[in-house]
């Protein structure tokens, strides 16, 4: 039951403008993720927010009160480590008492917590050893079962699947949406991983070099990006950014570039033919994924990635040219600043023959 | 080249180094050890005749000299004491501060050690005497550390810097406060390093000569004695080399109590 919000939040250090004038709210109950390429700044806010940086100005707001001045230690929240930064020398079991021992909770009371805790995680057959002794899954659990066990107010997790395997990865992604569901505590999360970010956010917050570019739900963001970065940067694989052509300015559109879905580009003109624009180009390369290939296609010197179903995989071949046909309606439209202003128009399909071959 | 081939040179090469170091003290050991015929030879007694426990007999019977060893051994913990007290919370402090004003400090810290000890010994002692601690274990453990507190600090600047600040972090995070977050994470994790600065700061003072005999000329600690006693010729040189062999052991002792505690890993697990 904790909404937190940041106002005006700067951070300078030196010159350097490392966070820049940061407004945002975070209501009761999200899963708040905050996504951007390293260096833009999402690890020092969460770091803001922990109290373990201090805002050259701004401030930060949890429940309406303002918490600018209090230490990491009043702050009564919880931080998951990108590197768990368990306590080498304490157990596993007294890596997650921590918390209730400076506290000074009694004796039942703790071994209670740390039981039912690490029960939740799976975690008790390990509660006897030393984080040397146990796996890296087992120490990310280790670091959250720690977070959780004092009911904090906020949960913030730094990057914390960045340092497991891929197929684990995957596995407690859908543990920690689990987590989320049955404990509703309100969750900040910062990582660069879009994949992360659109299956684990019920909001995410695009940053780049220590701006806000973007809030919103992950659909949103995904099919409205307020610029061609968000574009590029959400999806897998990301948006295609190409020039724009000549024609566009005949129909009045202040376009310096479009942008094209991978997922948007077919290569079979089935019966909606009439809502597909056509795009011809040289296959240069084809990654084959199993049920999917990614293909890398040259159009005027530009490169165009998009995905073809496995059905399809006898349409492709490498070096051959090829006619793709692009949703009319799915084509995005930036302007020389790569603000986004809009997706054209069937209308705009009729003045001019805008990708004309 | 195989495993076996080096670890053949590996432990030929240690048992080089071991002779290297063990060697002097085996002969002042078969020194202390063989008839007093044997000694004065040109070359050094490798195997006595016969052995003789006669010189430590007379250590003890003779000089009186557990009032010595005592003296030593009161300094040299009061000069660990000394440095632990004022080393841990000044290392931690520096180990925290940005990286240009904490290595100006230690810079700081060594001017004590520019000045010969003999040239601040006579201040040093006259201060003593009007403060009533001249010729006590205070004064020479007072003395001893400040060449002392400034190598132990450093040691421990070095100890406390590679403890990962993140840990101290977290525990704040966990609602520790600065000062319960150090000692209940930064201090058992600096252990390793506490325990080397104890054995350094021991043995500095164990050892120390100028300082001791300048400020406990009469009642003095084992090392002044021994020089008195070599200084006094042909007979107090054997006496001098039984001073040697008790002056070691001590040394061997506090090695073997603190070495368990000297393993290198303490960190694995904390981060990833």
């Amino acid at each position: 039951m904790t909404e937190l919000r940041l106002e005006n939040i700067n951070l300078k250090i030196g010159n350097r403008n490392i966070i820049e004038d940061l407004n945002l709210k975070i209501e009761s109950k999200d899963f708040f993720v905050f996504l951007g390429p390293s260096g833009c700044g999402k690890t020092t806010t969460l770091r803001i927010i922990a109290g373990l940086v201090q805002q050259t100005s701004g401030d930060v707001i949890v429940d309406g009160k303002v918490i600018n001045d209090l230490s990491p230690s009043k702050r009564e929240l919880s931080l998951v480590f990108q590197d768990y930064a368990l306590y080498p020398h304490k157990t596993v079991f007294e890596n997650i008492a921590f918390p209730l021992r400076i506290a000074r909770k009694d004796r039942q009371h703790i071994i209670d917590k740390v039981k039912e805790v690490s029960s939740f995680l799976a975690i008790e057959h390990i509660l006897g050893k030393k984080p040397s002794n146990i796996s890296g899954g087992e120490r990310q659990r280790v670091a959250i079962a720690r977070a959780l066990v004092k009911n904090p107010k906020l949960l913030l997790m730094d990057e914390p699947l960045s340092n497991l395997d891929a197929k684990l990865r995957d596995t407690v992604r859908f543990e920690l949406k689990k987590i989320h569901n049955e404990t509703g505590i309100t969750t900040v999360y910062v990582t660069h991983d879009q994949l992360e970010a659109m299956t684990l956010g019920t909001k995410i917050a695009v940053m780049n070099g220590g701006k806000l570019i973007q809030t919103g739900t992950p659909m949103n963001v995904f099919e409205e990006p307020v610029n061609s970065f968000v574009a590029s940067f959400i999806g897998s694989p990301p948006m295609n950014i190409l020039s724009a052509p000549e024609t566009l300015k005949e129909v009045g559109a202040k376009s310096g570039s479009i942008g094209v879905r991978p997922r948007a580009v077919a290569v079979n003109h089935d019966a909606k033919g009439g809502e597909f624009v056509e795009l011809t180009g040289r296959i240069e390369g084809i990654n084959l994924l199993g049920n999917e290939a990614l293909v890398l296609m040259r159009i005027n010197g530009e490169s165009l990635y998009f995905s073809v179903r496995r059905e399809h995989f006898d349409q492709i071949s490498e070096g051959k040219m090829k006619t793709v046909y692009v949703e009319k309606n799915r084509v995005y439209l930036f302007d020389e600043n790569g603000q986004a202003s809009g997706r054209l128009k069937a209308e705009d399909y009729a003045k001019t023959e805008i990708f004309g071959n | 080249m195989n495993n076996i081939g080096k670890n053949l040179l590996w432990y030929i090469a240690m048992i080089i180094i071991s002779i290297f170091v063990l060697f002097p003290i085996y002969l002042i050991l078969m020194i202390a050890l063989a008839p007093s015929g044997e000694i004065f030879n040109s070359s050094p007694v490798l195997i006595p005749s016969t052995i003789t426990f006669s010189r430590f007999f007379l250590v003890f019977a003779v000089y009186d000299f557990m009032p010595h060893l005592i003296l030593s051994l009161e300094t040299a913990f009061m000069v660990s004491g000394i440095c632990l007290l004022f080393g841990i919370p000044g290392a931690y402090a520096i180990s925290k501060m940005p990286k240009r004003l904490g290595y100006s400090i230690i810079i700081f810290l060594f001017i004590t050690q520019m000045v010969p000890e003999i040239v601040i010994a006579i201040p040093i002692a006259k201060t003593m005497l009007l403060l009533g601690i001249y010729n006590t274990a205070f004064g020479i453990a007072l003395a001893q550390s400040s060449i002392a507190l400034p190598m132990i600090t450093y040691v421990l600047v070095g100890t406390f810097k590679s403890v990962p600040v993140r840990l101290s972090e977290s525990a704040q995070i966990d609602g520790a406060s600065k000062l319960q977050a150090f000692y209940n994470i930064d201090l058992p994790l600096a252990l390793t390093g506490i325990y080397v600065a104890v054995i350094l700061a021991w043995l500095f003072s164990w050892d120390e000569f100028v300082l001791a005999s300048i400020i406990a000329p009469l009642h003095t600690t084992l090392p002044v004695l021994i020089y008195y006693e070599i200084t006094r010729g042909v007979g107090g040189v054997q006496a001098a080399d039984a001073f040697s062999i008790i002056l070691i052991i001590p040394v061997i002792v506090l090695v073997l109590v603190l070495q368990r505690y000297l393993k290198s890993n303490v960190f694995a697990g904390a981060l990833k």
